[in-house]
């Protein structure tokens, strides 16, 4: 009888032990992950893109992400790459693909920043910061896009 | 009570392992280790591997891929113009290693798709699923005198040492010289690829040898991608020869000269002869060319072969699927077969995702066009959903064609 429970025991342990193994949630789980998947291609791994002249994706404000892609697909945004991979997003989930990015954990370009150019222009930059913020974070309550951290490239595009 | 001794728990749990189905432990443990052979470290092959082990770390991911170095075609066109050097376009595949991803430097001699195992000189290793991404090989035979001449009448469509060959070549031509480039009629591997090449050709030569011209021989009736951009931009060169349906047939080295389909001769003093292309060897080899015995036919969601089992195979080497053979559709197809192969080992169904292509061609030193396809599954099949043009070269769109190298090959190495 003892044996038996005993037996039970390390059943249930080994079987406890398998599931948990099967269940670990990998970074491309999700479904936004694998809806997502061709966007990595320029806006880089989790939305964390490298390149100079293209937004990082990864923290962005879900709804902003959302406006962005339906006006790229209006046409009142106009990019010859993000026309067509807009309307790839609303057909796959666009608020899957939304959620996905928003959930990422900003990595802030690598680009070298001039300090002098940064002191110079942030008289100027008060135009941007009423509605960016003031350190360019964006306000998720008036669907403002954070600036701060994108690639310099991109923000002068 | 009785307490649990080391002796006790190894017969429990054995009966235990016994009871759940999987019969010894040893043989859970080769039921946990699956195993995936990636045959090609190219666009394709490299970011399949990478991500079967980013979306499932418990499964052993094994990639064969001779060379030691990745060498980017994209932006090699460049390097014929002097204006971007091999050594940018080089890197290692010591980033998939971080990814846990097994590499052997070796070839794939053969695939036993009965056996589930592929042969590596005497060795063999066996596999749960196969990624085949072998790329393109030459057909060497459909142009006489080809085959004999080979090691010197450059391709330059394999980024490495024959693209500096080249543009050694190129740069010791005489001014007044005539480069001949020959252009293979579809399917072949990049179709703006060549017309990226005549226009950086023809660039280099306005600049550096304003009275040689380039002759520019396609087998196809018109020019087979951004058509109207590469128009535009030919009329800017006025040292550009192009010729179209001039399917090239014969090549006679000792008379440095071309013959064409309709019966042309052409000659040249530096000679770009592309062949006739189809799938990598090994996919010939292993029956999983379908009845033109040139292209791979797979499943537009999984990438499996329609012929094999087991085996998918993606890039360059696939037919049936409306996109172009480019290095970005390699590395969406890498991405969305490992998921699915992925979701095959562990029972699920796999995810349907479409891939996306965007497409850059330099036609200058500062300038480049670009074209960009996105597409969705209708039915199982890849189907367009729209494709934009560049309305014109611009220096823009060269910057953006950089920031889309740093992270696509990030992508596919990183």
């Amino acid at each position: 009888m003892r044996k038996s429970l005993l037996m039970s025991l390390v059943v249930t342990s080994f079987v406890l032990m398998l599931a948990a193994f099967n269940a670990e949630a990998g970074p491309l789980d999700s479904a936004g992950a694998q809806k997502s998947l061709v966007c990595s291609a320029c806006h880089g791994f989790a939305g964390n893109a490298p390149g100079n002249t293209v937004p990082i994706l990864a923290g962005i404000n879900a709804a902003y992400f959302k406006k962005a892609i339906k006006d790229y697909t209006e046409g009142k945004r106009t990019s010859p790459e993000m026309e067509p991979y807009s309307k790839y997003v609303m057909q796959f989930g666009v608020d899957e693909i939304a959620s996905y990015f928003a959930a990422q954990k900003k990595q802030p370009a690598k680009v070298k920043i001039d300090p002098k150019a940064v002191s110079r222009v942030a008289t100027l930059a008060t135009q941007c910061t009423s509605c960016h913020g003031p350190k360019g974070d964006g306000d998720d309550n008036r669907i403002t896009p954070a600036l701060r951290g994108q690639p310099v490239g991109f923000l002068q595009a | 009570m009785k307490t649990l001794t080391r002796r006790t728990f190894l017969k429990v749990s054995g009966l235990g392992a016994a009871l759940l189905g999987v019969g010894r432990l040893p043989s859970f443990a080769a039921e946990a280790r699956r195993r995936v052979v990636v045959i090609g470290g190219g666009w394709g092959g490299a970011t399949a591997a990478k991500y079967v082990r980013l979306t499932d770390p418990s499964i052993e991911v094994t990639l064969l891929e001779p060379s030691k170095q990745f060498i980017s075609c994209p932006f090699s066109n460049l390097v014929l113009a002097g204006v971007e050097s091999l050594k940018n376009l080089t890197m290692n595949y010591n980033g998939l290693r971080k990814h846990g991803v097994k590499i052997r430097h070796e070839a794939a001699a053969a695939i036993e798709p009965d056996k589930k195992r592929v042969r590596i000189g005497k060795d063999s290793l066996e596999y749960d699923r196969l990624v085949v991404s072998p790329g393109i090989d030459f057909q060497w035979e459909q142009v006489e005198g080809l085959a004999q001449a080979k090691d010197t009448v450059l391709h330059a469509w394999k980024a490495g040492p024959q693209t500096v060959q080249l543009a050694k070549q190129l740069q010791s031509l005489p001014d007044g010289g005539v480069v001949v480039m020959t252009v293979p009629p579809v399917a072949y591997r990049c179709p703006p690829g060549p017309y990226e090449r005549a226009s950086m050709i023809a660039w280099y030569l306005q600049a550096k040898k304003p009275k040689s011209k380039l002759i520019v021989l396609d087998a196809n009736k018109d020019i087979v991608s951004k058509t109207g951009l590469f128009k535009a931009v030919f009329k800017d060169y006025a040292n550009l020869d192009y010729r179209p349906s001039q399917k090239v047939e014969k090549i006679d080295v000792g008379a440095k000269e071309v013959t064409t389909e309709p019966g042309d001769k052409v000659k040249y003093d530096v000679i770009n002869l592309i062949p006739p292309q189809r799938a990598g060897a090994i996919a010939v080899d292993a029956d999983l060319v379908g009845g033109d015995k040139r292209w791979c036919e797979v499943d537009h969601v999984t990438y499996e072969s329609v012929k094999q089992k087991n085996i998918h195979v993606i890039g360059d080497a696939t037919i049936g699927l409306p996109v172009p053979k480019s290095g970005n559709v390699a590395n969406a197809m890498g991405k969305i077969c490992a998921t699915a192969v992925v979701s095959l080992l562990n029972g699920k169904e796999p995810p349907v995702i479409a891939p996306g292509n965007t497409c850059y061609s330099w036609v200058n030193d500062k300038e480049a066009i670009a074209v960009v396809n996105a597409y969705k599954i209708e039915n199982g099949k890849v189907v367009q959903i729209e494709q934009k043009l560049t309305p014109g070269k611009s220096v823009a769109v060269a910057q953006n064609s950089l920031a889309w190298r740093a992270s696509i090959w990030n992508d596919v190495l990183g």
